[in-house]
């Protein structure tokens, strides 16, 4: 084999190996799953009911990292039973940048009513592990019809969870809440 | 023919190894992803761009926050600057800790001494005439977006609100030192300062920690202990506090409203002429007639340090505001506005519309006024990509820079109750 074809074949093969070695580390980071639990998971619901939204990072199936840095979560909730208290708020204590903590009663709108809480770490201070009270939502009812019908929901695909390394962690459960009227 | 492609490659091989090493080095800053606007730095200058561009898809990689350039300005994009700036110690923003009653501990400010034998405190070119964005928890403007206007205005007369020439310091702080001698000295050693000073009340959710702070300081006076008259708004709640010889006043009002200007009006009347200064407080909003604090009628008085008079440049004058960010109520989003009253003493710059004449009639009906503010507000602080002249004016961008902000505003407000020619 001429010695050109034999550096042109070595280098084709050191071009696989990084490839193939950046690809899988890349796979092996991405699993690290995190669950989103709402303290408040069911029962009665007041006439005002108050909603503790904590972020639990559990691990599934290889502990990467369960520092949270920044996450984004949105509430949707059914309008025409319930309605917003109050603005909701972002636990400053736990988190230092709030970006974004908006929630609407859109009574003219057919969308559910929405609310978009987006916060993250402020520099020098420590990551967010273990379970960690994100923000409190106060509802109020403002139906009585049907009983034991959803009326909060996070809308996971709207929301984002980053720990550090900038990596998105995935989302297991489906984060419903169902409330007896 | 073998041995003349193998020289070829060898040489090949050694002309790239030589660029190489020939090639200047690119510093860690120049490749720092999260170095926005590429000065060297990851601090939060890129947090605002980052935080501008916050949930929009973005073509401009980097320079729009876009950190891991995958076309979205998201939460990965934080993470990623917060990692850069918390690795890199030496351009880690320093959060400004609330005020302990030392003018000099703010940034910005440290070379703010000021004498009227110092004429460079009164140059102009140590001054933006220009808006700004305080850096969150840096107390630093950030030009390069600028947020709405945060200007001071002062007047060589005395006794009347400070309007004229608008000036911004590179920092949160504005002082009202540049024209004292020319203007209050006199009038503030002899009795009386009175300075009006409009607030607007940006609509941000109640919760969202946003501080804005006024302060009336002793004077930029070596050693100043920092007897203040303090006046900050925090998730709607307005207070008001004197500090005056170690204790601290403090009075808090009901819940401003959003979307609204208030004008407060704050007068002192000196009533003593004894070594300690002796200064009666009243502070008014304007619009309403309130009078929130009034020293005649058992609100405390402010009590100045025995200050040599030939030393009491400026006793009382200087403006502090801007967004303390880490002060008692939390962090701050850096979106809070203060701004001085004479706004129209401002100069926005000029137009790029095609027809300069329609800016600030964002509805076309010939007339600016509060419908088209109304528009403005609905798109404050968003950026416009590839938007042609005249349409930038219909969303409230004025200026046609693609970026609708307190420029615009200045310009409506200029404009505003006036008809557009057809």
């Amino acid at each position: 084999m001429p010695t050109i074809l034999k550096l042109l074949f070595l280098t084709t093969i050191l071009g696989l190996f990084f490839f193939a070695s950046h690809n899988l580390i890349s796979a092996v980071d991405e699993e690290n799953p995190v669950r989103l639990a709402l303290v408040n998971a069911g029962g009665s619901f007041f006439d005002i009911q108050q909603i503790n939204l904590t972020i639990t990072p559990q691990p599934i199936t290889k502990q990467v990292s369960n520092d949270l840095v920044f996450a984004k979560i949105v509430v949707t909730y059914d309008k025409d039973k319930i309605t917003l208290a109050e603005d909701p708020k972002i636990v400053t204590a736990n988190w230092g940048y709030v970006v974004k903590a908006q929630g609407k009663n859109e009574v003219e709108s057919k969308n559910p009513g929405k609310i978009i809480l987006v916060a993250g770490i402020t520099p020098n201070q420590e990551p967010i592990s273990g379970l960690s009270l994100f923000a409190k939502l106060k509802f109020k009812k403002i139906s009585a019809n049907t009983s034991g019908s959803t009326v909060i929901r996070i809308n996971n695909s709207q929301s984002q969870i980053v720990h550090t390394p900038a990596q998105e962690m995935t989302r297991i459960d489906s984060n419903t809440l169902s409330f007896s009227l | 023919m073998e041995k003349k492609l193998i020289s070829i490659l060898i040489f090949s091989l050694l002309l790239a190894v030589v660029f190489t090493l020939l090639s200047p080095a690119k510093t860690n800053a120049q490749l720092n992803p999260a170095d926005a606007n590429s000065d060297g730095k990851v601090d939060g200058v890129d947090y605002t761009i980052w935080l501008i561009h916050y949930e929009q898809n973005v073509t401009g990689g980097k320079t729009k926050g876009d950190f891991n350039n995958d076309g979205k300005v998201t939460g990965l994009d934080y993470v990623i600057w917060l990692n850069n700036l918390t690795n890199s110690p030496t351009n880690t923003p320093t959060p400004t800790n609330a005020p302990s009653g030392n003018l000099f501990q703010n940034p910005g400010f440290e070379d703010g001494t000021v004498y009227s034998n110092n004429p460079n405190d009164l140059d102009p070119k140590k001054w933006y005439a220009a808006e700004g964005l305080t850096a969150r928890g840096t107390g630093r403007i950030i030009n390069e977006h600028p947020e709405m206007i945060n200007v001071l205005c002062a007047k060589k007369s005395p006794v009347k609100p400070l309007e004229g020439n608008c000036l911004l310091k590179i920092s949160s702080e504005v002082g009202v030192k540049a024209l004292a001698e020319q203007s209050y000295y006199p009038t503030v050693i002899d009795g009386t300062f009175a300075q009006n000073l409009g607030i607007y009340v940006p609509n941000l959710p109640e919760n969202s920690a946003y501080l804005q702070q006024m302060e009336l300081r002793e004077g930029i006076i070596p050693g100043a202990t920092g007897q203040v008259i303090q006046m900050r708004y925090q998730s709607l709640e307005l207070s008001i506090c004197v500090k005056s010889n170690n204790t601290n006043d403090c009075k808090t009002f009901p819940p401003l409203t959003k979307n609204k200007w208030y004008n407060f009006r704050f007068t002192l009347i000196k009533t003593n002429e004894t070594n300690q200064s002796r200064w009666a407080l009243k502070i008014e909003d304007t619009n309403s007639g309130k009078t929130f604090w009034n020293s005649s009628q058992g609100d405390p008085y402010l009590f100045l340090r025995n200050i040599p008079r030939e030393r009491v440049v400026e006793q009382i004058g200087t403006i502090f505001f801007g967004d303390e960010c880490l002060g008692p109520g939390g962090p701050c989003d850096g979106k809070g506005v203060v701004y001085y009253d004479d706004i129209s003493a401002f100069n926005p710059g000029g137009t790029g519309l095609t027809n300069p004449s329609m800016a600030g009639d964002a509805n076309n009906d010939r007339l600016v006024d509060e419908m088209d503010l109304e528009i403005w507000k609905d798109n404050y602080l968003k950026v416009l990509d590839g938007q042609t002249p005249n349409p930038s004016n219909s969303t409230g961008d004025f200026r046609a820079d693609d970026t609708i902000d307190g420029l615009d505003y200045a310009i409506w407000w200029n404009r505003s109750g006036q008809n557009v020619p057809n």
